[in-house]
């Protein structure tokens, strides 16, 4: 991504596709408020073995939170104020429109790449895009 | 001379395909399974590859109140949708 940093633009919907990830899809985007939103976002892939599977996850959370200078009490108040829920549906109904079944789903500009596929593939793609990008800018 | 001959030629030729035809029905019902064998891979591939390449409408339009990363004035636009769990 570092590579085309200028050139292309990531936009990251975090999907809640069960009640444990729906936790934690607030718990990012309530960090964002504290600008943290990219920090708890690797938090939460690295230390998944550590909460995924638990019933009430927010607790691990907000420990692991604590762990890397997060404000826990803030945190702990936004997720269940549930101030966030209505981005979360939005994100899902967006989901649902665009007939999203599975995660990880991504779209680059148009082009639709449903589950994991290595970095090269992702470059291959990117480089085709911008080519095209470029052949219509000349046109 | 040529009537033996002629005998012969006739012996072979009712011989021949006593022995050979099911070989052959068998060749064809596997020529058939074959053929319809790749009409399925054809199908499911041409299922898969519009699915990865159908252009979602609503794409186009979406307003975004997200975390990016990247300039917002690029060319690409990668959307992630991925799941914590």
């Amino acid at each position: 991504m570092k590579r085309f940093e200028d050139k292309v633009q990531l936009v990251l919907y975090p999907l809640a596709l069960n009640d444990r990830s729906e936790v934690a899809t607030q718990f990012a985007l309530c960090a964002g408020e504290q600008d943290q939103f990219w920090q708890a976002h690797k938090m939460l892939y690295q230390h998944q073995t550590q909460w995924h599977r638990l019933s009430n996850p927010l607790d691990r959370l907000l420990e692991l939170a604590g762990g890397n200078g997060l404000d826990t009490a803030a945190l702990k108040q936004c997720v269940k104020s549930g101030k966030m829920e209505p981005l979360v549906k939005a994100d899902q109904d967006y989901a649902r429109s665009l007939q999203i079944r599975s995660t990880p789903t991504v779209f680059i500009n148009n082009r639709r790449i449903v589950g994991a596929h290595s970095e090269a593939d992702f470059v291959r793609t990117i480089r085709q895009e911008l080519a095209r990008a470029e052949r219509a800018a000349q046109q | 001379m040529a009537k033996k001959s002629n005998t012969r030629n006739r012996n072979r030729s009712t011989k021949q395909p006593r022995g050979t035809a099911p070989f052959t029905r068998q060749r064809q019902r596997l020529m058939l399974g074959g053929v319809a064998l790749l009409v399925v891979i054809g199908i499911v591939v041409g299922i898969r590859m519009s699915r990865q390449q159908s252009l979602p409408p609503q794409l186009q339009g979406a307003i975004d109140g997200h975390y990016t990363r990247g300039s917002a004035a690029a060319e690409v636009v990668i959307k992630e949708f991925s799941d914590y769990t």
